[in-house]
């Protein structure tokens, strides 16, 4: 921890190998982020956001550049930085309370004693009622409750999410994010969410990045307090519908839009 | 668990009143019950069908034997037959009751059932991890698995002689494919978010295999099994005709021999009832173990 930062990635370059040489999915990418922050990396689909992510979990070595955890080269997944994924990721053959309580089963605590001691984080997310269930028969906003309270089970510095609320409707996705924050704001982890979702990003965000097409590069930065006030006690119907709120995300649709737009005028012309 | 399986349903009841509803905006107050009651009506239930079927079919055997369009010797009526059953069951042929045949081919199935799922399971599970493993051992039994066993019969034969063991050799070769090929196709089919997510939460490779892969791999698994039961039986046949003094194929193979058609129709049902019911098991148990398949 030498330089006091959570997870940290240098002049960053990761590139595929593909059929006709290599594919480079990002470029000299410099992020920073620090203990307790809620960063959010914003970008199309194809920026290569997902990469940047497994990177920093460990699932794809950097091509160039660097990616450090407290300040150590990032080898391999770890305990540290928990993944929640879109989808796929639970246990179907579990119920609930053992799927949170995997990583406890991982470390070898006994049945009864690791299905107790996550009765408080199923209270915490609102699964209490439900921890005999099989996670099949839940609805996909409450499986991806069971994935943050799995991911929070195994303690870790960091939580990476894969925009973990990707498929779920508008109405459950607002509640999702809700929970999101409250559970951020409550264990003080250091967060990094990747999602294609502006408003969800500027919601959540303390640090917001935004990445540019394949081969994605940072384009933007933006410090942002909206979540810090919700978490502070502010209505969030209130701050979706400030007005500093919405600019930001006219803003940043401007970004996203120009990005998106220019190479195909660059191929015309 | 009942309750889960039929979680949908009172949502569908639902939906099908308000969809009556728009329809027929006439209908002021639509009565849903009746609505769901008539739709089923007209669908009869499975059982039912198969009753139906099982009658229709009977029917037309009794009476091909009661017109004789086939000689009795090639047809022999459904009560002959249930007669010689009867018999069989008694006092035996081919020196042993119909149990004891019965026996005799179910601990071989069984047997070669047992060393299959003990050799096809580790295999497929090697198969699935290691391309090294899946390249030397595919093509061996890509190559045999098409060939029906009476080709090879003649070469376990020679081989390994004509006592127990080559006929549990046979069924065992022909139930090994099936298994192995869909242990290694479940292993191979284990989400990479779900591999993903349990190495950042800790786990080693040897909690992976047995916390995520091989629950992951298990109804590839049942199903495989289910694959390799239906075509061992349908091997018996052919490793009970070499030198077998009990079991089904060797009595259906004896009683062709002196033409006795009846226990040769009283071996058949005898085989398929068997085969039924280790299908109907192997489902009930695939539905108590992996409640959750398809549903993911």
């Amino acid at each position: 921890m030498a330089n006091g930062l959570e997870l940290e990635a240098k002049r960053l370059s990761v590139a595929y190998a593909g059929a006709d040489g290599s594919l480079p999915a990002l470029e000299d990418i410099d992020l920073a982020v620090r203990p307790g922050s809620f960063v959010a990396v914003l970008g199309p689909s194809g920026s290569g956001k997902t990469t940047l992510l497994n990177a920093f979990a460990g699932f794809v070595r950097p091509t160039a550049g660097e990616v450090l955890f407290r300040g150590g080269a990032i080898r391999g997944p770890s305990a540290e930085r928990a993944v929640v994924f879109q989808r796929h990721a639970l246990l179907p053959w579990l119920d609930v309370a053992d799927n949170v309580a995997f990583p406890l089963k991982i470390r070898g605590v006994p049945h009864r004693l690791r299905r107790q001691t996550v009765v408080p984080l199923l209270i915490r997310v609102g699964l209490a009622a439900f921890a005999d269930k099989p996670v099949w028969t839940l609805s996909g906003g409450m499986q991806q409750r069971v994935g943050l309270a799995r991911a929070l089970a195994a303690d870790p510095a960091v939580l990476l999410l894969d925009e973990p609320l990707g498929a779920l409707d508008a109405i459950t996705r607002e509640d999702m994010q809700r929970v999101l924050l409250d559970l951020w704001a409550s264990t003080a982890k250091t967060a990094l969410l990747i999602t294609h979702d502006i408003e969800e990003a500027v919601f959540l965000a303390t640090h917001l990045v935004v990445l540019s097409e394949r081969p994605g590069r940072i384009v933007a930065r933006l410090d942002l307090n909206f979540s810090a006030r919700v978490a502070a006690g502010e209505d969030a119907a209130d701050i979706r519908a400030d007005r500093e709120f919405t600019a930001v995300k006219a803003e940043l649709r401007a970004i996203m839009q120009r990005r998106a737009v220019a190479p195909a005028l660059a191929a015309t012309a | 668990m009942m309750e889960v399986l039929f979680l949908g349903t009172p949502r569908y009841a639902a939906e099908e009143a308000i969809r009556t509803r728009v329809a027929d905006p006439a209908n002021v107050e639509p009565p849903p019950v009746r609505t769901v009651a008539r739709r089923a009506a007209w669908r009869p239930r499975p059982s039912v069908l198969l009753l139906a079927s099982l009658v229709f079919w009977l029917g037309l055997w009794s009476l091909a034997a009661w017109l004789a369009w086939v000689p009795p010797l090639f047809l022999p009526s459904p009560l002959a037959v249930a007669a010689r059953f009867a018999t069989t069951l008694t006092s035996g042929f081919a020196d042993a009751t119909l149990l004891e045949h019965a026996a005799a081919s179910l601990g071989r199935v069984l047997f070669a059932l047992a060393f299959a799922l003990g050799l096809g399971i580790p295999l497929g599970i090697g198969m699935g991890l290691s391309p090294w493993v899946r390249g030397i051992f595919d093509p061996v039994i890509e190559a045999y698995r098409p060939i029906p066993p009476l080709a090879y019969l003649p070469l376990v034969v020679i081989w390994f002689g004509i006592g127990e063991g080559p006929k549990i050799l046979l069924i065992f070769l022909a139930i090994l494919p099936p298994i192995t090929l869909s242990t290694a196709a479940g292993v191979r089919g284990v989400p990479l978010e779900r591999i993903n997510a349990a190495l950042t939460l800790g786990a080693n490779r040897f909690q992976l295999l047995r916390d995520v892969i091989l629950p992951n791999a298990l109804p590839d698994i049942l199903v495989g099994t289910r694959i390799g039961l239906a075509v061992g039986w349908s091997t018996l046949v052919a490793a009970e005709l070499v030198a077998a003094t009990r079991g089904l194929g060797f009595m259906i193979h004896t009683a062709s021999n002196f033409l006795v058609t009846d226990v040769v129709i009283v071996g058949i049902i005898t085989i398929a009832a068997i085969a039924f019911a280790m299908e109907f098991a192997m489902r009930l148990l695939e539905r108590r173990l992996t409640p959750w398949k398809d549903k993911q």
